[in-house]
């Protein structure tokens, strides 16, 4: 039963919101701070843009969504910054058609990490399995980010136990999230990051 | 698919589509803050009151109303969540005849039911004050608000570009869906396996033009000399009035009178073991009452300005 000194943290929703908002701007500094051509700025716009829109389509299936996969390639293919954008940008254009509220700053870091991981990832050459069991990693990843919105805004006692239970009753929604991923990035992954190293290629010069 | 597209701002004339962008930004960021602050129902209730009748003078009430029920579907999860998460309250109201392994008894009491009912009242008046701010406000207008206000100008431009791209990706798509139908694609049959496999027939399409349309875009912002210049200019302004000054006030006053309320202890609830009263005293009653009074203040205001400002 309840009981006060039980309670492990006292997590109110704005505090964690903060928390989320204050990470956000750090990368938004650092955005500010790199340089960027113009080309590369309409890049991250048009992929994020794409990404919101496959996830439109999608939103009644709850976690199977091909804007994952994306957000994965672009950040192999054009690095962590870019990377955290594309998958920043994607709830927080989409959710302009299917509703902003209190989770936007969690799903922009939800969907912003796995890009800023996956660029990360891209500096090294990888086999392509390894890259299927990171978006499966990242469907759960995303799964438990979204539990703590969803604890510390639904739940009132925040004990151990709720925290537990919170966490074990999300797990159908991660293993179909990761599912998901693990089709879509198996399916169209390999295709996906050509077109864009193509594009690379055509777009970037290199000094000698 | 396409209702989604249908919930976004139109131009029409209203209090609160001719009001200042930066007004509307006071509003939603106030209505937010004090969301946060309280846990209280009576208080949410007020908040969640005052965006209802900012949305009944606004000529969006139709479309506003499409995007609460959202909130209506968001209810029955809540409580179910709730029943099975926590064990709390006195008053039970129902309990489940048998017992589960690892959750032990489950049963509903009229503290959980409660605390539900508040958290999408809270989730309600948020959603509600975002939907009539998406619904009544131009984005190229928030834009330039969004930039004078100092917000950091690349990001704010790439996201506001992103946002505009997604109708122009959306005919894309459905064109290039119709083009592979005619090829003999059915989008309808097979397994998920399949049907994934056919989506890549829309997908590297769009991808490989919208890329080449990137770059299209860049090559005439850049023809128009973006990023040139350290400070930018504008094609249209958003100014400031005298009149915008105080009506900005007007809505700050609910956060302050928050303020005042949450560090003089007024305004908390507590809902375990047994759920408060809902008014406590008579000073919560008064100040309750105050907020709803300036909350719903703005809006004659509003009227009275638009009255001025065209006759």
């Amino acid at each position: 039963m309840f009981d006060e000194s039980r309670t492990i943290v006292k997590l109110w929703p704005y505090e964690i919101i903060g928390i989320f908002l204050l990470v956000i701007a750090a990368f938004v500094y650092q955005f500010e701070r790199k340089e960027f051509s113009t080309k590369q700025l309409t890049l991250i716009a048009m992929l994020s843009g794409i990404s919101a829109v496959l996830r439109i389509p999608f939103s009644n299936f709850q976690g199977i969504q091909p804007c994952t996969t994306l957000i994965i390639c672009s950040g192999l293919v054009f690095g962590p910054i870019a990377g955290f954008f594309v998958g920043a940008l994607t709830p927080f254009v989409s959710n302009f058609f299917l509703g902003h509220g209190p989770w936007t700053p969690l799903q922009m870091i939800g969907w912003g990490l796995p890009g800023l991981t996956a660029g990360y990832l891209g500096r090294k050459e990888i086999n392509f399995k390894l890259i299927i069991v990171f978006a499966v990693a990242w469907g759960f990843l995303y799964g438990w980010i979204m539990n703590i919105w969803h604890f510390a805004f639904f739940v009132k006692p925040h004990t151990f136990e709720t925290f537990v239970r919170t966490y074990v009753l999300s797990i159908g929604w991660d293993v179909s999230h990761a599912i998901g991923n693990a089709l879509f990035m198996g399916i169209m992954g390999e295709r996906t990051i050509r077109i864009l190293t193509r594009y690379k290629k055509r777009f970037t010069i290199e000094r000698i | 698919m396409n209702i989604m597209l249908e919930l976004v701002y139109k131009r029409k004339r209203s209090i609160f589509h001719d009001a200042s962008p930066f007004l509307k930004i006071t509003w939603l960021v106030s209505i937010l803050l004090i969301s946060m602050i309280f846990e209280h129902p009576v208080i949410l209730s007020v908040l969640f009151i005052s965006s209802l009748f900012a949305a009944l003078s606004s000529n969006v009430f139709k479309d506003w109303l499409s995007v609460m029920r959202l909130v209506l579907f968001f209810v029955p999860f809540v409580i179910l969540f709730n029943m099975i998460v926590n064990a709390n309250g006195e008053t039970v109201l129902w309990q489940l005849p048998f017992m589960i392994p690892i959750f032990g008894i489950l049963n509903i009491t009229l503290e959980e039911l409660l605390f539900s009912l508040t958290m999408c009242i809270r989730l309600a008046a948020i959603l509600g004050a975002f939907a009539l701010m998406n619904l009544t406000t131009d984005p190229d207008e928030l834009l330039i608000a969004v930039t004078k206000l100092k917000l950091p100008y690349r990001s704010v431009v790439v996201s506001s570009l992103s946002t505009k791209f997604v109708p122009v990706l959306f005919s894309d798509l459905n064109n290039i869906r119709d083009a592979q139908r005619s090829r003999g694609v059915d989008f309808s049959k097979g397994g998920l396996r399949k049907r994934i496999k056919k989506y890549g027939a829309v997908f590297f399409p769009l991808l490989s033009k919208s890329l080449d349309r990137s770059v299209q875009i860049a090559e005439a912002m850049e023809t128009r000399g973006f990023g040139r210049y350290e400070k930018r200019s504008f094609y249209k302004d958003a100014k400031l009035s005298a009149s915008d000054i105080l009506l900005i006030a007007v809505a700050v006053a609910p956060f302050l009178i928050a303020l005042y309320m949450a560090f003089s202890g007024i305004g908390s609830f507590r809902f375990y073991q047994r759920i408060d009263p809902l008014i406590k005293s008579s000073s919560e009653a008064f100040f309750i009452i105050v907020m709803l009074a300036s909350e719903i203040f703005l809006l004659p205001l509003l009227k009275l300005k638009g009255v001025m400002a065209y006759d």
